[in-house]
């Protein structure tokens, strides 16, 4: 069975509440956010996996005496 | 004896257009405009003709919603919705016990409200401030505070701080609440509130 998507609109000068189907564009517009969310939330990993990879590496250069590249050392330093 | 301005209906619909004041009773200055309930097959949430008499519009979601991990996104708009990119936002989040971290996103055509578990007995809660929502001299900028907890420290507890641009200097008349994926299951609400200026 296909699924029915619904919204609820409440006008709220008089109180009424009516559910009415998605028409076909705001399906399509739904999927186009869901598509967003899903890039930024892609972006959003990768820039977190970068940041601690970053404070990985600057840990281990502090440890052996190492200098540290000015991006670890922003990482470091509040 | 003190004469306030309660309604906007006159004389002829058969409604007082003014009210008199006891001297005792407070008119409420964070007052209740509607609340939504989750279906099981709403998707979208859609406040319409919101009043124009508040300065303040504040949403208090409880969100139990069918997909996990999905975000409730919140849309503006006067007269309809808009579905442009002339949103921005930016937001701090924890997830478990890791640290916060931080991200934003230009020309966006929504903005965060919170997010969703995926389950049917522990809710996400969020509250959304909608600053001066009728002033047609500037942009619009929301805050959002929201949260989640399951008694699982390391994984599934979410806090997360947000702010949010839209790009138009209408008033506010018109606000949407929705998941991009899934519905809000039945117990979600979400309560719209005004609120005036003392």
């Amino acid at each position: 069975m296909t699924e029915v998507l619904m919204k609820t609109i409440v006008d709220c000068a008089t109180g009424e509440v009516k559910s009415v189907p998605l028409t076909p564009a705001e399906i399509a517009q739904r999927d186009q956010d869901a598509a967003a969310i899903a890039a930024q939330k892609a972006a959003e990993e990768e820039a977190a996996a970068a940041k601690a990879a970053l404070k990985e590496s600057a840990k281990a250069k502090l440890v052996a005496g190492e200098p540290l590249t000015a991006e670890e050392a922003a990482v470091l330093v509040i | 004896m003190t004469l306030r301005r309660f309604s906007t209906s006159n004389i002829t619909s058969g409604t007082k257009l003014h009210k008199l004041w006891d001297g005792e009773t407070f008119p409420g200055y964070f007052e209740s405009i509607a609340t939504i309930l989750g279906t099981g097959s709403n998707t979208e949430i859609n406040f319409t003709n919101i009043p124009q008499m508040y300065s303040h519009l504040q949403i208090r979601g409880y969100s139990l919603a069918s997909a996990s991990n999905e975000d409730v996104l919140v849309r503006l708009g006067n007269g309809t919705i808009d579905t442009g990119s002339n949103y921005s936002f930016h937001e701090m989040r924890g997830v478990g016990n890791g640290g916060p971290s931080s991200t934003s996103f230009s020309n966006q055509a929504f903005m965060y409200a919170g997010s969703n578990t995926g389950s049917t007995t522990y809710p996400y809660v969020f509250i959304v401030d909608i600053l001066d929502y009728k002033n047609t001299n500037k942009y619009k900028t929301i805050k959002v505070l929201s949260g989640t907890d399951r008694n699982a420290n390391n994984t599934t507890g979410t806090v997360s701080l947000f702010s949010g641009n839209w790009r138009n200097s209408s008033a506010i008349d018109t606000i949407r609440l929705y998941v991009p994926s899934g519905y809000f299951n039945s117990g979600s609400h979400f309560a719209l509130y005004g609120i005036r200026s003392a």
